[in-house]
């Protein structure tokens, strides 16, 4: 069944099947090397966007770079997480990030952010006005919910630390 | 110097979390395939946005944002041909996509396609804007066709190496 499929699908540039573990292997690695890439690139080109269409109030350029901002520290998050279950993020970014100081400083940060947005948007400024404060909003959000990922990442390496301890 | 700077780098400088030098094969494995899949996802994901702006912002008359999205959505196009070239390089193309790309038929086709185009906006029937997003496809498609090529030439080595 699982060959039938391989043969009659055309597939995308993407699709692995009928790969064998060292093609895969292969095939992983570039891929991985590009998604750096390709985030950190996307990353800068939407922050300038933001900031062009806000300053040219540009509504749905604004609003639509400000989702793909979410979208892309989706995906941060999403990486730091599926590593951090699994134990293999970077030891050294999951040490420094895992501070408790982190959620106290950006959970600060958060809530100062938070109150200047809605006190502004009761003194009825314009939306072009606040999207800086949404940029920073997401931004300490994603830094607090990275450093519970890497917490999570120091837990899961000292359970497995345990383990083979044990064994 | 440049000593200096390595060593200050490794010990006094949070790392990037993308960074995988102290990892074992096991371990880079894992986050080679985590890093491939969300590869595939924003892919996918990043290369509707920008086109979707770019015709937004030329319907609407933004310049500025037309411009900046056209710039992303070529940056799209060559991730996916550093993919393929990548991947052609190594021969682990995905043989059916490979097959049907390597078509002798795919880059008289996009050639004729990118003229055609131009030919519709010369007699003003096409959006200059829009020929431009075509011609970056087309353009994309014919390096991702050559890709293709390269990757069954080497496929076929491989198997005459193997054979040998």
């Amino acid at each position: 069944m699982s060959d039938n499929k391989t043969t009659l699908a055309s597939g995308t540039i993407f699709d692995e099947a009928g790969y064998d573990e060292m093609q895969k292997a292969e095939n992983h690695e570039i891929g991985f090397r590009l998604f750096r890439i390709m985030f950190f690139v996307v990353l800068l080109f939407t922050m300038v966007f933001i900031i062009v269409c806000s300053n040219t109030e540009n509504l749905a350029g604004t609003i639509i770079s400000l989702v793909l901002l979410a979208t892309l520290f989706g995906f941060y998050l999403l990486y730091a997480y599926m590593t951090a279950k699994r134990g293999i993020m970077n030891p050294k970014f999951a040490k420094s990030w895992s501070g408790t100081w982190i959620i106290v400083f950006y959970g600060i940060m958060l809530a100062a952010w938070s109150a200047r947005l809605i006190g502004d948007i009761q003194n009825d400024d314009s939306f072009y006005d606040v999207v800086h404060y949404i940029m920073w909003l997401m931004i300490s959000t994603e830094a607090v919910l990275m450093c519970l990922c890497a917490k999570k990442n120091n837990k899961v390496l000292k359970k497995q630390l345990e383990d083979d301890g044990e064994e | 110097m440049s000593d200096f700077y390595n060593t200050y780098e490794k010990e006094n400088v949070t790392p990037s979390i993308f960074r995988d030098e102290d990892f074992d094969e096991m371990q880079k494995a894992e986050n080679y395939k985590i890093g491939y899949k969300l590869f595939k996802i924003l892919f996918s994901v990043v290369s509707i946005v920008p086109a979707f702006m770019y015709m937004l912002s030329i319907s609407i008359g933004e310049t500025v944002s037309a411009v900046m999205s056209l710039i992303l959505f070529i940056f799209t196009w060559v991730m996916y041909v550093l993919y393929a070239a990548k991947a052609s390089e190594k021969g682990v193309m995905n043989p059916s996509f490979a097959k049907s790309a390597s078509a002798e038929w795919r880059i008289p086709c996009c050639i004729g396609f990118i003229v055609f185009c131009i030919i519709l906006s010369i007699c003003d029937v096409l959006d200059y804007k829009l020929t431009i997003a075509w011609g970056i496809m087309m353009v994309a498609n014919i390096f991702i066709s050559h890709y293709a090529k390269r990757n069954q030439k080497i496929v076929m080595k491989q198997l005459e190496d193997d054979e040998e």
